[in-house]
């Protein structure tokens, strides 16, 4: 699994890895059981600081997608294990916010920024399309 | 010309050319999108300017390192007339070490000029830097070197030259000739104490500690990959990694043995010790570090870095890595094939006191 990271972009780099490695796991490319590597070996691979990785690492455990332990190190957990909880959707709903008031300002139709959504939902795990997802369109 | 000068020369000359043939075709050891220690997008390294500085580069390190070389061979000749000086021969043995030291000194110049234009280059190019970078999760969980107990049989090479030199200790002789000059003529002969009998098993676990060392490195070093082909770019790792790795194995064990021949021909070798075994004593090294040059160039061959963001800026003189905010240590190195340290890491600094120390030791403590 490969971890990419803009040096240029707004979002901070610790943010990026934060979605980066989320990501992973939605996918599935990140498997449940896996461990991380060390904050040392993947902030000398990413060229960055050991404070940054950190802090992607301390942000995973928190909203429960790593398991910090004591010899294996951030270990990743099920994909299907976390609850949605208020704090995940009042988040949501603010990014969701910021997207729809840009999308309007640009007159982007509500059907398209739904359909955007959707296909973003369906990206990253393909699979899950088929499964649940598929049989309610029909 | 007599034999031995003759002997002298060939072997100075061929440790010479080596090198200057490293020198010279250095270009063709960095990575290929690295010209001079200068990153270049991967659509221009078949460029004609690229492929001219890389030319214009090797012939001036050729020309001017064969000048100098002949120069210095041709003062040698006219100061002996010919013949190996009978007595003090001081001058003699520290020539090839300030004719190398000379040679590093042109090549490096000629590397710091074409530095900067390889920089001008790509400025007047305007070649672009990569903006994003990647790592793999899941790389290092592969066995990428080999682990410390593949190094047995290197120390179990050990353990029989010394355990041979523990049974057979009564019959080594009294006095026992631990140095030949250029001439080979025994100039230094010691009593047979401990120290002389198993010095040579030290410098063998030192250079075993070496080896482990080097090997430990191309595990740990950082793995850059490159996030427009991200699985060729494992694929390179794996490749160059695990080559590094076994070439450091073979070489160190190859190292190890000849080390343990030389003790026996010094211990038990007694009066049998001619010329043409101290010629083949000095040739073996060289063989063996030719062998290794041909093989890293085969496995560095044809590989691309995956640069990073400004990273041009943090290669002082395109050769030495510093960048503070960069938590690795050991990195791939730019000029060649194999690992250099990240100067800006303090512990690089310690490694590299550690070292010098230990090689540094013997002069101080058996002066």
């Amino acid at each position: 699994m490969i971890v990419s990271i803009d040096y240029e972009s707004d979002t901070p780099l610790y943010t990026q890895l934060y979605d980066e490695i989320v990501r992973g796991i939605a996918s599935g490319r990140l498997e449940s059981g896996e461990n991380l590597p060390s904050v040392r070996s993947l902030a000398g691979d990413l060229g960055i600081n050991l404070h940054t990785v950190n802090k992607t690492y301390q942000l995973l455990k928190q909203e429960g997608f790593v398991h910090i332990h004591r010899q294996k190190g951030a270990v990743v957990q099920p994909a299907g294990s976390l609850p949605v909880t208020d704090a995940f959707r009042t988040r949501m709903e603010r990014q969701l916010e910021s997207l729809a008031s840009e999308a309007l300002c640009r007159s982007m139709r509500e059907e398209e920024f739904l359909e955007r959504c959707r296909s973003a939902y369906r990206s990253i795990r393909p699979q899950a399309r088929d499964t649940h997802e598929g049989g309610r369109e029909r | 010309m007599n034999m031995s000068l003759y002997g002298f020369g060939l072997t100075m000359g061929a440790v010479y050319v080596l090198v200057l043939a490293v020198a010279a075709f250095q270009p063709s050891l960095a990575p290929r999108n690295i010209l001079f220690g200068i990153s270049i997008p991967k659509s221009a390294v078949d460029d004609d300017a690229v492929r001219k500085l890389r030319r214009s580069y090797t012939g001036q390190v050729i020309g001017y390192g064969l000048a100098f070389g002949i120069l210095v061979a041709a003062g040698i000749l006219w100061k002996t007339g010919g013949t190996m000086p009978a007595d003090d021969t001081q001058w003699l043995a520290t020539l090839p070490v300030g004719a190398l030291l000379a040679l590093f000194g042109i090549s490096g110049g000629l590397f710091v000029a074409f530095h900067q234009k390889a920089e001008r280059l790509k400025r007047e190019s305007g070649w672009q830097e990569e903006r994003r970078t990647a790592a793999s999760l899941s790389l290092r969980k592969e066995r990428l070197h080999y682990p410390l107990y593949a190094f047995a049989p290197h120390l179990l090479v050990i353990l029989i030259s010394a355990g041979a030199a523990w049974l057979l200790y009564d019959k080594i002789p009294d006095s026992i000739i631990t140095h030949y000059n250029a001439r080979g003529i025994p100039d230094r002969i010691q009593d047979k104490s401990y120290g002389t009998v198993f010095e040579m098993n030290l410098v063998q676990l030192f250079m075993l500690a070496i080896f482990i060392f080097v090997n430990y490195t191309t595990g740990a070093a950082r793995m850059k990959i490159d996030p427009a082909d991200p699985e060729r770019s494992e694929e390179q790792q794996r490749r160059y990694r695990k080559g590094m790795s076994l070439l450091m194995l073979l070489l160190g064990l190859g190292m190890v043995i000849f080390m343990g021949f030389l003790q026996a021909f010094m211990l038990y070798g007694g009066s049998r010790m001619n010329g043409v075994l101290i010629g083949a004593a000095g040739i073996a090294p060289l063989v063996m570090s030719a062998a290794a040059v041909v093989s890293m160039m085969k496995l560095g061959k044809g590989r691309m870095e995956a640069s990073r963001p400004g990273e041009d800026a943090k290669w002082k003189a395109g050769a030495f890595y510093w960048d503070r905010s960069d938590s690795a240590i050991f990195v791939e190195k730019r000029t060649g094939i194999g690992f250099t340290l990240n100067w800006g890491h303090p512990v690089s600094w310690v490694i590299l006191a550690i070292i010098l120390g230990f090689a540094l030791a013997p002069l101080y403590l058996n002066p």
